[in-house]
């Protein structure tokens, strides 16, 4: 009742307006305005969608394809530093092995991605500050509200592919609480800027020259399995028709680059305090399990199937087994839950290599594309970290929700992934190496 | 009138024309990707080939809206104009960046050229210049 009421306020309000205009306004010649004539076509009923993919793609292609020598130039400096660091300690091997192979290995691994996060950052901020995004919302409202989900749950996702912990929490703004709580469970599977190193690694290694396309895939998964999960809430948990949801579009501007450029550092710095706190105590933690066996200390170039992460991967393995994980990938994934990017970390300390391009070789030589598609997956849809369950907890008040929200995503991933595998083996990708 | 008329012809036309080029190419990119033939001036790329598709629709639909009469229907060339535009200032900051991978010397960009890049979204983009040119040209006719 209260939302008529709301609704019929607005539209009166917007005819009083209209009519002010009408006796005020004198139009001019000109036929069309130039943000009406964008929205012929950007709100087209039919485009908008496959424009809105267009754009998409193109920002991952810009992301990833124009990154890669910044990357090689970020991890040169770093392996570098390690080298001189490691340097100090020479003399005492477990001091050496922890800054050179723990610190700033573990650096090495992620800080290169700094490239390509802060590159679809910069796109997002100038999709946003032309503003598109709004529009983007729009038309995504068309074919949310046909599943049954509520159009503003769209902001939250965009939110999302930075981080998803202040998307979780920008769902506060949600009227009606089973929309919210709607919105709250859906969100974790789109694909934050910490999975993209995932991502790179393995379509880098294994889909050489269609990176760009394998990571818009999986960018495209993530928002169909957050829309597929909100669908399917809506149907049975939290069933009822979704609020009304007035958007009002602002009009289009050219984005300035120092705007884009701030926005860009404002997401960025994210990642990078991320990187200075969690990813170095995962590295530290990491280099610990994998230097370390119940022998003791391991020694130089350890055997890390002896190492407790080797004992870890191994006990968990055969759960992964259907999906071609071997204790490698499976500890790798264990490790990841504290933030997505450490199965970079982990992956690189324990395949015992340095740099990108060797974890790529190394992976080339282990496991097969199939295999590396449903990681891909399983990274996307597993719950994204540790952070984000805790959000998930405050944001809805109660450990049952936040229980279900780890569970079925767990399960969601596992069976995605599996489809995913089985469809790459029946298409003849399920043999060792890159395609 | 009849000249902004045939000039509006003209366009729609072209805007058709430039549309069947980016969606047969576009075609060509999904097959060659989907059948693994090598080729150079059309790599198989099934994304790219959808992308090339989409703005291709677009720049057809402004046709048919001409043909309708709809006197806005030159939106189609502009927003088609400017994803094509979007695309090819893409392939040309990869061109810089790879190129800046060559110049400074790095193992993997060794043996890069700029013909890797070389792209349909690229070389496309061509055909799609002069809509920029005829979409403001239309423009000021109708301020005057």
């Amino acid at each position: 009742m209260s939302d008529d009421y709301e609704i019929k306020l607005a539209e009166g309000r917007y005819k009083i307006i209209e009519s002010l205009l009408e006796e005020s306004l004198t139009k001019t010649k000109t036929e069309i305005g130039f943000s009406d004539m964008l929205d012929k076509v950007l709100l087209n009923k039919y485009l908008g969608i496959p424009i809105f993919m267009v754009l998409a793609w193109a920002l991952f292609q810009f992301s990833i394809e124009a990154s890669g020598v910044f990357m090689a130039i970020i991890e040169m400096a770093v392996v570098t530093l390690g080298e001189l660091a490691g340097g100090l300690f020479e003399g005492n091997i477990i001091a050496q092995s922890l800054v050179q192979d723990g610190i700033f290995g573990g650096f090495a691994f992620i800080l290169p991605f700094l490239a390509p996060i802060f590159l679809l950052f910069l796109g997002i901020s100038l999709l946003e500050d032309s503003g598109y995004f709004a529009r983007a919302t729009f038309v995504m409202d068309r074919l949310l509200r046909k599943m049954g989900v509520h159009g503003r749950t769209f902001i939250p996702m965009m939110i999302g592919f930075g981080c998803n912990v202040p998307a979780i929490m920008a769902c506060r703004s949600i009227e009606g609480e089973k929309d919210r709580m709607i919105s709250i469970l859906s969100n974790p599977y789109i694909s934050c800027g910490a999975r993209l190193p995932v991502y790179v690694l393995f379509a880098g290694a294994f889909f050489v020259g269609m990176e760009g396309s394998i990571i818009f895939s999986m960018y495209f998964l993530g928002i169909a399995v957050a829309v597929f999960t909100a669908w399917l809430l809506r149907k049975t948990l939290f069933k009822g028709e979704p609020e009304p949801f007035i958007l009002e579009l602002p009009i289009y501007r050219m984005p300035t680059v120092r705007e884009s450029v701030l926005h860009m550092w404002e997401r960025g710095v994210v990642f990078l305090k991320k990187a200075g706190t969690y990813l170095l105590l995962g590295a530290i933690l990491l280099w610990f399990m994998s230097a370390f066996g119940p022998s003791g200390f391991l020694g130089v170039d350890p055997d890390v199937s002896m190492s407790f992460t080797g004992i870890l991967g191994n006990v968990f393995q055969p759960i992964f087994a259907p999906l071609g994980f071997d204790w490698r990938l499976t500890a790798a994934l264990i490790f990841a839950f504290l933030a997505k990017e450490i199965a970079v970390e982990g992956l690189g300390i324990i395949l015992a290599v340095e740099g990108e391009v060797a974890i790529q070789a190394a992976l080339v030589s282990l496991v097969s594309p199939a295999t590396a598609i449903a990681f891909m997956i399983f990274v996307l849809l597993y719950i994204p970290c540790l952070a984000t369950v805790g959000v998930i907890k405050s944001e809805t008040n109660s450990w049952k929700w936040t229980l279900f929200s780890v569970v079925y995503s767990i399960v969601i991933a596992f069976i995605v992934a599996l489809l995913a595998y089985g469809i790459m083996v029946f298409a003849g990708f399920g043999v060792i190496g890159g395609i | 009138m009849t000249t902004i008329n045939s000039f509006n012809s003209g366009l729609g036309i072209y805007s058709l024309l430039v549309g069947f080029a980016y969606i047969i190419v576009g075609c060509a990119q999904i097959i060659t990707g989907i059948i693994r033939i090598e080729s150079p001036i059309v790599p198989g790329d099934f994304f790219q080939g959808a992308v090339l598709i989409i703005i291709g629709l677009v720049f057809v639909m402004g046709f048919v809206d001409m043909r309708k009469g709809e006197s806005d229907w030159v939106a189609y060339l502009t927003i088609g104009s400017l994803l094509a535009g979007i695309i090819f200032v893409l392939y040309v900051f990869m061109i810089l960046s790879n190129g800046l991978g060559w110049a400074l010397g790095f193992e993997d960009w060794l043996e890069w050229t700029p013909l890797e890049q070389f792209q349909p979204g690229l070389w496309l983009f061509v055909f799609a210049l002069p809509g920029i040119y005829l979409v403001s040209k239309k423009y000021r006719s109708t301020k005057d």
